[in-house]
C-alpha cells in the first residue's frame, strides 16, 4: 500500500484523532472550524470520508437517533491501522521534502 | 442539550428536501441530522430563527453542490459500476445527467420533437389544471371563503332549488350561532355604450353588507356604504378590475366620474382587484341596490367558525318552512357544489380529455425513445461488452428521458400560461372566472409532478427493454439496423397515437354539432324582433293595483302606435329565464295517483302575451281583456303540465290553486311549451301555469319590432314611457336572443376547451407521426439506396412507405372509432339533438385524421426520395 492523504484527508484524520469515540459530522465540524477557521459543508465532509473508508483508510458505524438531530442517526467514524500509516507517510513525505527550506515549512 | 418539541422551530422542509437529490437512505439521514443539530445548537446560542433557517439553507445547499473530488493525492477514477457507497450514487446522478445533456444536444432530431410533445401535454395539463382549481376546487377566493355558502330554498323532494324569500332570509338571520352574515343580491344586466361597442355586462345590485362580508378591499376608491343604498341617493356603481381596464383604459381618474348604464347614470366610486368576480364568476360591475330587494334573490352567507355546511343546514331543516302553508325548507349548498352543480359534465368530460392527451404525449415520447434506442443498439451493445452493468445502462437512459420530461415541462408551462391568456379572450361572457386562473404555486407543484410521472412512463419501459437487449445480436449486425426490424412496434404506438386523437376530435366534433343544435333549439317561442325592458312601476301611498292597471294600458298603447312596433304586452319574465315563483299546486278532484305538482314555474302575462311572443294556444283559449277585470280566476297550463298532471280529465274546465287561501282558479286554455328556465327538455323545464299579471312594483315589457334589430327602438319606447312618468326606473333593456346566448354558455366553454385539446391531440399525434416517420426514413436510406441501384423506381420505394403509413393510419382509425364508442357514454349527457355514436361526425373526424397523418409523411416521404444511392452507400 502505498497511500498519501490530501490535505483535507489529512485535516479530517487529525480530527478523528482528536475526538476519538466522538467523532461524528457535526462534532468534526466543528473542531476544524475551530482549529483552523475553515467552514465545512457537512456534504463535503461525508464526501471526504467515503471517499477515504472505501479506501479502507477508516471504519463508520450509524449511532443512535437523538432529538436534537430530528430524531435522525449520526455516522461515527474511526481510523484504521492502514490510514494512521497513510497519514504517517505523508506527514514523512512532506517534512523530507520540506527539510532545509524555510523553517515556516518544517513546523 | 435542548429537545424539539412540536411548536419549536422547524428547519426548512423545502431545503430538507432538496437534500433527497443528491442523498438517499443512510446518507440523507445523517446528513440531515447534522444539519438538523447544527439548527438546533444554533438556536440555543440565541440566533433568530430566521438566522438559524438561513445557514440550514447555506450549508444544505453547499452540501447539495460540495465538489465530489476532494483533493485525494490517490483520486483515481472510479470504475463505472454503481458500488453500495450511498455518496458515490449521488455522484454517479449528477454525472448521468451531465452525459445525458451532452448526447441530447447532439440529437436535436430527437430531442426537438420528444420536448414539444411533452411541452404540448404538460402545458394542456397544467391550463386545465388551473381552470378547474378556479371554477370547481376554490370557486371563493376570498379570505374565508372555506365559509362561505349558497341559501337556497328547496322543496321535499329536493329537485329544484331556489332563491330564498326575504323572510326567509330575515329569519335565518337570526340564526346568529350559525351564520356571522348574511347578505342578499341580485343579478342584473346592462348594456355599456362607452369605451367601445355596446356591450351586454352581467351586474350584481349589491347591498352594503355584501363586499365587506367577503373580505376584499377595493383596488381603487371605496366599496359602497349604506348612505348609498337610499334609494334617493345617486347611484353608484364599482367596476372589476377586466372591465375597468378593457373599458375605461385602467385610468384611475375613473373613479368619482359618471357613467351611462342602461338607462341610468351612475357614480363610479371604487374599482376591485384583478380576479374578484362575485359571486360566481360572472360579474363586471356592481351597483348599489336601493331601496329593498325586489322578491328573492341570491344568498350568500358566512358561517360562523367551527360551523360547516351540513351543520348548517341542520340547523335550518331544523327551524322548518317559513310559513304555515309553506313545505319548502331551506337549503344549504357549498360553492364547490355549486359550481359541481352547472358544470359537472362538463368538468368529467374535459378531465378525460386531458387524461387521453397525456396518453397520447406519453405514447408518443415512448415511440420516440423506442426508435432512438433501436438506433443506438450498437452503441448500448458496446457499452455492455467494455463491462458497463445493466443497472448502469438503465439509469443512463432514464437520465435522459428525464431531461427530456424536464425540459418539456419548463416549456409546458410557457405555454400553459400563453393558453390561459388565450383561453382568456376566448371565454364566453358568463365565464370571467377563467380570467383568475392563473399559474400559482399549486399549479408549478402538480405541472412538476406530471413532468416526473412522464419521465418514469416513457422512460422505464424503453430503457428496460434496451438494456435487456443482448450485446452479441446487435453487434454482428454491424452497427447497421436491419430493414423493418422493429417497424411492427412502433407502428403499433403510432396507430394507438392516432387512435387516440381521432377519439378528441369526434369528442370536438360531436360537442360542435351538439352547440349548433342547442342554438338552434326551439324556445318555445320566437324570440327574433323581441326586446325586453325591466320597469320598476310608480309607486307611493296612492298608487293601487287600479292605477298601475291603467298605467300599463296607457304604455302599451303608447308604445303600440311607434310605426316599427308589431305588437306589445307584459309579462313577469320571458323564457329561458322565466323570472318565475314556484310552488305547490293544488288541483280539485286531487292530481293522477303518483305525481307531486310541487315544482311549476309559474309566469304572469298580460292579454296579448301569447300572441306577441307567438306561443301557440294549443286548446281553450288565451287570456282576454275580461281576465283582468275582478271576476273568476282562470288560468292557462303548458301542454306538459296538461299532459302529466290533468291527463285523467279534460284540461280545459279543471280546477287548480297555488295557495290553499285563495280560491280555485278554471284552466281556459292550453299553450305550447316553452323551456322556461334553460334551453333543456326537461319536464321540470316545460311545465308551467300562466295567470293574469296583476302588476305590483315591477314588470317586464315585451315589445316585438317589425323588422330590424330590436335594439334600434329602445330610444323611442324609452321616451314613450318618460312621457308617462318621467321618473320610472328602467333597470335592463336586451334583446331576447341575448338572453338565449347567455343560456348557451357553459356548453360553449366546454366546447372551447375541448376542441383546444383536440387540436391539441391532433398536433401531438401529427408531431408523433412525424417524428417516427422521419426516423424509419433516415434508418431505411440505406435499405432503399440499395433498392436504386439495384433498379428500383423511386415511385416503388416511396409507395413502401406510403403502405406503412397507410396501415398505421387504418388502424389507428379503428382503434379510434372503438375507443371513442366505448367512451361515448362520458359525453352523451351533454349532448343536444346529436347521438354520441352519430356516423357522420365519425366520419368527419376519420377523415381529419387521415389527413393529418398523411401530411406528416409527406417530408420523410421526399426526404426517402431524394435519397443518392451513391452518396448514402459511401457514406456507410
Amino acid at each position: 500500500m502505498s497511500d498519501y492523504l490530501g490535505e483535507l484527508e489529512q485535516i479530517l484524520f487529525f480530527a478523528l484523532l482528536h475526538l476519538g469515540d466522538d467523532a461524528y459530522g457535526v462534532a468534526i465540524r466543528e473542531l476544524i472550524q475551530e482549529r483552523t477557521g475553515r467552514s465545512l459543508a457537512p456534504g463535503a465532509i461525508y464526501t471526504a470520508l467515503d471517499r477515504l473508508e472505501r479506501r479502507g483508510l477508516v471504519r463508520s458505524r450509524l449511532g443512535d437517533p437523538t432529538p436534537e438531530r430530528g430524531g435522525k442517526r449520526k455516522r461515527y467514524y474511526k481510523i484504521q491501522p492502514a490510514g494512521l500509516t497513510a497519514l504517517a507517510r505523508t506527514r514523512e513525505a512532506a517534512a523530507s521534502m520540506a527539510r532545509g527550506l524555510d523553517p515556516r515549512f518544517q513546523r | 442539550m435542548t429537545s424539539t418539541t412540536p411548536s419549536s422551530p422547524q428547519p426548512p422542509a423545502l431545503a430538507r428536501r432538496l437534500l433527497a437529490l443528491r442523498y438517499r437512505d443512510d446518507a440523507r439521514e445523517v446528513v440531515e441530522g447534522d444539519l438538523h443539530e447544527l439548527f438546533n445548537a444554533a438556536l440555543t446560542r440565541g440566533a433568530s430563527t430566521r438566522d438559524a433557517r438561513r445557514q440550514y439553507w447555506k450549508l444544505a445547499l453547499a452540501s447539495l453542490f460540495s465538489k465530489t473530488s476532494v483533493a485525494s493525492a490517490s483520486a483515481v477514477g472510479t470504475p463505472e459500476t454503481a458500488s453500495g457507497a450511498p455518496f458515490e450514487t449521488a455522484q454517479l446522478a449528477w454525472s448521468d445527467a451531465r452525459i445525458g445533456a451532452r448526447r441530447l444536444l447532439r440529437s436535436p432530431g430527437f430531442a426537438l420533437p420528444a420536448i414539444l410533445t411533452l411541452a404540448l401535454a404538460i402545458g394542456a395539463n397544467a391550463a386545465l389544471f388551473s381552470v378547474l382549481r378556479t371554477v370547481v376546487l376554490s370557486p371563493l377566493p376570498f379570505p374565508d371563503g372555506d365559509r362561505l355558502v349558497f341559501l337556497f330554498r328547496t322543496n321535499k323532494s329536493q329537485e329544484v332549488l331556489l332563491t330564498p324569500r326575504p323572510e326567509e332570509v330575515e329569519r335565518w338571520r337570526s340564526f346568529d350561532h350559525v351564520f356571522e352574515d348574511i347578505q342578499s343580491y341580485e343579478p342584473r344586466m346592462f348594456t355599456i355604450t362607452e369605451g367601445g361597442e355596446p356591450e351586454e355586462l352581467s351586474a350584481t345590485a349589491a347591498p352594503a353588507g355584501l363586499l365587506p362580508m367577503l373580505g376584499v378591499a377595493p383596488a381603487l376608491g371605496r366599496v359602497f356604504g349604506p348612505a348609498d343604498m337610499d334609494p334617493a341617493a345617486e347611484p353608484t356603481a364599482i367596476l372589476a378590475d377586466s372591465l375597468w381596464r378593457r373599458r375605461f383604459g385602467g385610468v384611475p381618474s375613473v373613479v368619482g366620474r359618471t357613467i351611462r348604464l342602461g338607462d341610468g347614470i351612475y357614480r363610479v366610486i371604487g374599482v376591485m382587484p384583478p380576479g374578484f368576480d362575485v359571486p360566481m364568476g360572472s360579474d363586471t360591475l356592481w351597483i348599489a341596490q336601493q331601496g329593498s330587494s325586489r322578491s328573492a334573490a341570491s344568498t350568500l352567507a358566512k358561517l360562523r367558525r367551527g360551523v360547516d355546511r351540513d351543520a348548517a343546514q341542520a340547523a335550518i331543516a331544523a327551524a322548518g318552512p317559513a310559513t304555515a302553508d309553506d313545505t319548502w325548507l331551506g337549503y344549504v349548498m357549498s360553492p364547490r357544489d355549486y359550481v359541481g352543480h352547472t358544470l359537472q359534465e362538463t368538468v368529467r368530460m374535459l378531465a378525460g380529455a386531458v387524461a387521453l392527451l397525456l396518453l397520447l404525449a406519453s405514447v408518443n415520447v415512448a415511440n420516440l425513445i423506442l426508435s432512438r434506442n433501436r438506433t443506438r443498439a450498437h452503441e448500448l451493445a458496446v457499452r455492455t461488452a467494455l463491462g458497463a452493468s445493466r443497472r448502469r445502462l438503465m439509469r443512463l437512459l432514464l437520465a435522459e428521458s428525464t431531461l427530456v420530461a424536464i425540459a418539456g415541462g419548463v416549456l409546458g408551462l410557457l405555454l400553459a400560461a400563453w393558453g390561459l391568456e388565450a383561453l382568456d379572450r376566448l371565454r364566453p361572457v358568463d365565464l370571467t372566472a377563467l380570467e383568475r386562473a392563473s399559474l400559482d404555486r399549486l399549479v408549478l407543484w402538480f405541472a412538476a409532478a406530471l413532468t416526473a410521472g412522464t419521465a418514469l412512463l416513457v422512460g422505464l419501459l424503453p430503457a428496460i427493454r434496451a438494456s435487456r437487449a443482448a450485446p452479441r445480436t446487435a453487434l454482428s449486425a454491424g452497427g447497421r439496423s436491419l430493414a423493418g426490424g422493429g417497424h411492427l412496434g412502433r407502428g403499433l404506438l403510432s396507430a394507438v397515437q392516432i387512435g387516440v386523437a381521432l377519439v378528441l376530435v369526434i369528442g370536438a366534433l360531436l360537442l360542435t354539432r351538439s352547440l349548433a343544435n342547442l342554438v338552434s333549439v326551439d324556445p318555445g317561442f320566437d324570440p327574433e324582433g323581441i326586446l325586453t325592458v325591466d320597469l320598476k312601476l310608480p309607486s307611493g301611498p296612492d298608487v293601487d293595483a287600479a292605477v298601475r292597471d291603467r298605467f300599463l294600458r296607457d304604455l302599451a298603447d303608447s308604445i303600440q302606435s311607434l310605426p316599427d312596433v308589431a305588437a306589445v304586452t307584459f309579462a313577469s319574465g320571458i323564457p329561458p329565464r322565466s323570472g318565475i315563483t314556484f310552488g305547490v299546486i293544488e288541483i280539485d278532484g286531487g292530481p293522477p295517483p303518483g305525481t307531486d305538482p310541487s315544482t311549476i314555474s309559474y309566469g304572469a302575462v298580460r292579454p296579448g302575451y301569447f300572441e306577441t311572443m307567438r306561443i301557440p294556444v294549443r286548446e281553450g283559449r288565451a287570456f282576454t281583456a275580461d281576465d283582468f277585470t275582478a271576476g273568476a280566476p282562470v288560468v292557462i297550463v303548458s301542454e306538459t303540465f296538461a299532459r302529466r298532471f290533468l291527463a285523467d280529465r279534460p284540461a280545459v274546465g279543471a280546477r287548480l290553486r297555488m295557495n290553499a287561501r285563495d280560491a280555485f282558479a278554471t284552466v281556459v286554455g292550453v299553450a305550447a311549451d316553452v323551456k322556461a328556465n334553460g334551453l333543456h327538455a326537461s319536464d321540470l323545464n316545460t311545465m308551467q301555469i300562466y295567470r293574469p299579471l296583476s302588476p305590483r312594483s315591477s314588470v317586464m315589457l315585451i315589445v316585438r319590432a317589425r323588422q330590424g334589430d330590436p335594439l334600434a327602438l329602445t330610444d323611442a319606447i324609452k321616451a314613450r314611457i318618460w312621457a308617462l312618468d318621467p321618473a320610472l326606473p328602467i333597470t335592463e333593456v336586451a334583446t331576447a336572443n341575448a338572453q338565449l346566448r347567455r343560456a348557451t354558455a357553459t356548453p360553449r366553454f366546454g366546447l372551447v376547451l375541448l376542441g383546444l385539446f383536440a387540436a391539441i391531440g391532433l398536433a401531438l399525434a401529427a408531431v408523433g407521426v412525424f417524428g417516427v416517420l422521419m426516423l424509419v426514413a433516415g434508418q431505411r436510406r440505406r435499405e432503399m439506396a440499395i433498392r436504386l441501384s439495384l433498379g428500383a423506381t423511386r415511385t416503388q420505394v416511396i409507395g413502401r412507405l406510403g403502405r406503412y403509413i397507410g396501415w398505421v393510419t387504418a388502424l389507428g382509425v379503428a382503434l379510434g372509432i372503438g375507443g371513442a364508442m366505448q367512451l361515448s357514454s362520458m359525453i352523451a349527457s351533454l349532448l343536444t339533438g346529436v347521438t354520441a355514436t352519430d356516423v357522420p361526425t365519425y366520419a368527419a373526424a376519420a377523415v381529419a385524421v387521415c389527413l393529418a397523418a398523411v401530411l406528416a409523411g409527406f417530408v420523410p416521404a421526399r426526404r426517402l426520395a431524394t435519397v443518392e444511392p451513391a452518396e448514402v452507400l459511401r457514406m456507410e
